[in-house]
């Protein structure tokens, strides 16, 4: 099984825009499907998305949801992954400011879902879904998925850092 | 009370998880845990009155590993009387009871998974394989179990373990039902499918495959 994938992604500003949102500069969370969103009231977070927010909120992390003024529903489904886990976008400007702010972020989620494995050993580890969309040029995104137990979880963390480095080598 | 003395209980006590063992016997050991249960929590709720949440959370720990126990003894004795719809719960319970006694406090990593392990091999070799079901809900509000603030409001992280309990999500707007999925890995195993068919002919109980009016 393939435990990370990457590919482009639709310019997720122009989307945004259409449905009356502007783009935050933070770690901006979105409920996974936003691309295929018609219309605003169909908007339904993962359930876990309240977690996420207090995992950032705790560690300093900004962070923004579709609107500050409204209060969104999610949906709870009482199986699948340890925890359900939004879509995380980080646009250029943002990682301008905050160059490390992908592998922070990761690196706290990392930390929230071993701590939420306790009981698990490695051999049951639980599944865990993460999507991660950067915005690597002005309008240009990529997806990075991982899709995999949360005892490799790490790895994921590890392909980030060296998406970061070899981001760096290019732009020197 | 001393942990010490508790574990020790506890791991005397493991002698009496065997289905041969008397019933009789079986309901002796549950009230006698019982009593030692009630002991547990007095201390953990002394702990928690003096804000050791540490200390507090160490016996929370203990308090779920004599309930893994009480469970399992249990599971047996509904097994025995032919209940075993009932004895899949306290199996259940009894997992679940493992799991949040590490959750809590890793008082001893190594006897605790041993628990959690035990009673994932008996749900294999004593009871047939469930179907699971998992329903999906719009939940539009729903409150922290330990502050009972809204859930976006407070720090605390569900499944976490704070000063003597467990933070749980309690929802509290339901804006809709989305669907029920039938899945191999449920959040709550206690969901699954109990009888096939319907009371005209008699629905069949998947344990016992027994029709039943």
């Amino acid at each position: 099984m393939e435990l990370i994938k990457t590919e482009g992604y639709p310019n997720i500003r122009l989307k945004a825009e259409k449905l009356g949102f502007s783009v935050p500069n933070s770690v901006w969370i979105l409920p996974k499907g936003f691309e295929q969103l018609k219309d605003t009231s169909a908007i339904l977070y993962d359930a876990d998305y309240d977690t996420v927010i207090k995992i950032l909120r705790s560690n300093n992390i900004p962070y923004s949801l579709l609107d500050a003024n409204t209060s969104f529903s999610k949906l709870q489904n009482n199986s699948f992954e340890i925890l359900s886990l939004p879509l995380l976008v980080f646009t250029y400007e943002f990682l301008k400011e905050n160059p490390e702010i992908i592998i922070q972020t990761i690196k706290v989620l990392a930390d929230l879902l071993r701590r939420q494995s306790k009981p698990y050993t490695k051999e049951n580890s639980p599944n865990v879904n993460l999507t991660i969309i950067k915005e690597e040029k002005p309008s240009s995104f990529k997806k990075y998925v991982y899709n995999g137990p949360e005892s490799s979880f790490e790895k994921f963390l590890e392909y980030m850092k060296s998406v970061d480095e070899n981001g760096k080598k290019r732009d020197s | 009370m001393e942990r010490k003395e508790i574990v020790n209980l506890i791991k005397e006590k493991s002698r009496y998880l065997y289905i041969t063992r008397d019933q009789v016997i079986l309901e002796e050991q549950i009230s006698l845990l019982k009593e030692t249960e009630k002991d547990i929590i007095e201390m953990k709720e002394k702990y928690i009155s003096e804000r050791n949440e540490e200390q507090a959370n160490l016996w929370l720990s203990l308090e779920c590993m004599v309930k893994v126990l009480i469970n399992g003894l249990m599971m047996f004795v509904l097994l025995k009387k032919g209940d075993p719809d009932n004895a899949w719960n306290s199996l259940i319970d009894a997992q679940n009871n493992a799991h949040w006694s590490i959750i809590a406090c890793e008082f001893d990593r190594e006897f605790q998974q041993a628990y959690l392990n035990h009673f994932d091999q008996l749900e294999k070799w004593l009871f047939p394989p469930q179907t699971f079901v998992s329903p999906s809900m719009r939940v539009e509000l729903s409150e922290c179990s330990v502050c009972k603030k809204n859930m976006l409001d407070c720090d605390h992280i569900r499944g976490q373990c704070y000063m003597g309990q467990i933070c749980t999500e309690v929802v509290t707007k339901i804006k809709q039902f989305n669907h029920l999925a039938m899945v191999s890995n449920p959040a709550d195993k206690k969901c699954r499918n109990t009888h096939v068919g319907n009371t005209n002919p008699p629905k069949q109980n998947l344990m016992t495959l027994k029709n039943e009016e």
